[in-house]
C-alpha cells in the first residue's frame, strides 16, 4: 500500500515538473522518446508487419473480427468503470448492459449482438476521465511496445489490466501467452490502415505521430465539442506584421 | 385560342424561371457543400469502378484532388510565418514538391478502399467566411453497415470553393503538415524540408 502511495505521489510530482519545465512544451523528454520511438518502429517494421501480414492472409475475415469482438469485450469492464467515473450513467449502464449480452448471448463477446440491439461500443479509459477531470495531458511519453502516450495516460496501463477479468482468475501461462500473442496481432492488425497512412504520409513520422496522437486524445477528453483553433486557418500577411492589418482572430464554433 | 394564350403564358414563365435561375447562378456560385459532394461522389466512382485499373484510377483522383484541393493555401498555411520569407521560386517549388508528396500518397487511399460510403451530413459557415462540410464514412461492421469516422472538410473560397483541410476523428491534417514543416525549418531549414519532401515522394512513387 504504502509503495503505490509512493508512486502515485512520483507521478503527481512527475506530472507538475514536466508540465513546468517544458514551458508549454508538451515534449520535454524528446529525446528519449525517439530512441523508444525508434525501437518500437523498427520492431514494427522488422517482426509485426510481416507478422500482421501472415495473419491477415491466413486467417479469415470473419474470425479476425471474432477475435477482436472477444477482446474489445474482455477490456469492457474499464470502459464501464470509466462511464461511471465520468458520471455518464445512462452511457455506463447501457455499457453493462452491452458487456452482459455479448458475454452470453455473443459467447463470451465473439458475436457483438449488443450493437444490432442498440447497444453501440464506447471508447473510454482512465486517461480521458482524468481529462475530463480538468487533468492536462502533461509531458508526452513514448514507451518500448507500449507505443505513444501522455503522463495523463499511463495509470490507464494499471487500470485497464485491473478491470480484465484474465488477471484475476490468474491463469497458468498456457492460457496467458496465446492470449497476450491473440491480442497483440489484433491491436496490429486494427492500426494497419493508419500505419500505412501514417508511412505513407509522414516527413518526420515521430512529430507526425506524436501531433496526431494528441490530437485524437484530446478529441475524445472533449467528445469532439473543443472549439477548433481558427489560428490555424489565418494566412501570415505578405507585408511585416508591424505594418499589415491586424490578422482577424475569429470567434471560436464547437468543432461539430 | 385560348389554350395557346395559355400555353404561351407558361413558357414565357418556364423561360422567366430560367433566365432567373442563370442570374441566380452567375451572382451566387455553387455551395461548398454541393461542390464537394459532386466531387466525393466522382471519386467514389472512380474507386468503386473493377474496370479501371489501380494505375488508372490513382491517376483519376489525382485529377479530382488538384482540381479540388488549394495546395497553394495549404502551402501557406502548414508553412506559417517561413512562407514570408520563401522566394516567389522557392514558394512555387514548395508547393509543386507538397502536391506530388500528397498525390503519391493516393495509391494507400486505394489500398485502403472497401466499398465505403461518403454522406454530406451539413455544413458551417466559419468566422471567417471558410466553409466546412460535414462528411460521414458508412461502411460495413460485423455483418452491418454503419458509421465508421466523421470527417470534416474546411473549403475556402478564392477561384471557386477549394479544400484547405481535412479533419478526420479530431485530427488535422494542415495541423499534422504544420507541426512537421515548422519542426523542419526550424531544424535545417527550408532546403531540408524541401528535399524531405521530394525524397518522400520519390520514395512513395517507387513503391
Amino acid at each position: 500500500m504504502r509503495r503505490i502511495a509512493v508512486l502515485c505521489a512520483g507521478w503527481a510530482l512527475i506530472m507538475l515538473s514536466g508540465g513546468c519545465a517544458g514551458g508549454g512544451n508538451v515534449d520535454p523528454w524528446e529525446k528519449t522518446n525517439r530512441v523508444f520511438y525508434n525501437f518500437d518502429d523498427g520492431l514494427d517494421r522488422a517482426v509485426l508487419t510481416p507478422v500482421n501480414g501472415f495473419y491477415v492472409k491466413v486467417v479469415p475475415a470473419p474470425i479476425r473480427t471474432g477475435l477482436g469482438n472477444g477482446f474489445d469485450n474482455l477490456f469492457y469492464g474499464n470502459v464501464i468503470l470509466n462511464d461511471f467515473l465520468q458520471a455518464k450513467w445512462n452511457q455506463g449502464l447501457g455499457d453493462t448492459a452491452r458487456m452482459a449480452v455479448n458475454s452470453t448471448i455473443g459467447i463470451a463477446g465473439i458475436f457483438d449482438v449488443a450493437s444490432r440491439l442498440g447497444l453501440p461500443k464506447h471508447e473510454n479509459d482512465i486517461g480521458i476521465t482524468l481529462g475530463k477531470w480538468g487533468v492536462a495531458p502533461g509531458p508526452y511519453l513514448v514507451l518500448p511496445l507500449l507505443g505513444p502516450m501522455t503522463l495523463r495516460d499511463t495509470p490507464g496501463i494499471v487500470v485497464a489490466n485491473a478491470t480484465n477479468p484474465v488477471t484475476w482468475l490468474f491463469p497458468p501461462l498456457y492460457v496467458t501467452v496465446p492470449l497476450g500473442i491473440g491480442q497483440a496481432l489484433d491491436r496490429r492488425s486494427r492500426v494497419d490502415t493508419a500505419i500505412q497512412f501514417r508511412n505513407a504520409l509522414a516527413i518526420d513520422p515521430y512529430v507526425f505521430t506524436r501531433n496526431a496522437y494528441l490530437q485524437y486524445r484530446d478529441n475524445l477528453v472533449h467528445e469532439g465539442r473543443k472549439p477548433v483553433d481558427q489560428s490555424l486557418y489565418e494566412e501570415v500577411p505578405e507585408t511585416s506584421p508591424a505594418t499589415a492589418p491586424a490578422a482577424t482572430r475569429a470567434a471560436s464554433r464547437p468543432a461539430r | 385560342m385560348r389554350r395557346l394564350r395559355s400555353s404561351l403564358i407558361v413558357a414565357g414563365l418556364c423561360v422567366g424561371w430560367l433566365a432567373a435561375g442563370l442570374a441566380a447562378a452567375e451572382v451566387d456560385p455553387p455551395a461548398a457543400r454541393d461542390v464537394l459532394d459532386g466531387q466525393v461522389k466522382n471519386a467514389l466512382a472512380i474507386l468503386r469502378d473493377a474496370k479501371l485499373t489501380p494505375a488508372t484510377k490513382r491517376q483519376k483522383i489525382r485529377g479530382i484532388a488538384d482540381q479540388q484541393i488549394d495546395f497553394e493555401t495549404l502551402s501557406r498555411l502548414t508553412l506559417g510565418r517561413y512562407w514570408r520569407d520563401l522566394s516567389a521560386d522557392q514558394r512555387a517549388a514548395f508547393v509543386e514538391a507538397f502536391r506530388n508528396h500528397l498525390s503519391n500518397t493516393y495509391g494507400t487511399l486505394l489500398n485502403g478502399y472497401t466499398d465505403e460510403d461518403v454522406t454530406v451530413a451539413g455544413d458551417l459557415r466559419e468566422p471567417n467566411g471558410d466553409c466546412t462540410v460535414q462528411l460521414r464514412v458508412i461502411g460495413t461492421v460485423n455483418g452491418s453497415r454503419q458509421e465508421l469516422a466523421k470527417v470534416d472538410c474546411r473549403l475556402r473560397r478564392k477561384a471557386g470553393w477549394k479544400v484547405i483541410d481535412v479533419t478526420a476523428a479530431g485530427v488535422s491534417l494542415a495541423a499534422l503538415f504544420r507541426a512537421q514543416f515548422q519542426a523542419i525549418m526550424a531544424n535545417g531549414g527550408f532546403d531540408r524540408l524541401l528535399g524531405l519532401l521530394r525524397a518522400k515522394a520519390s520514395e512513395t512513387n517507387q513503391k
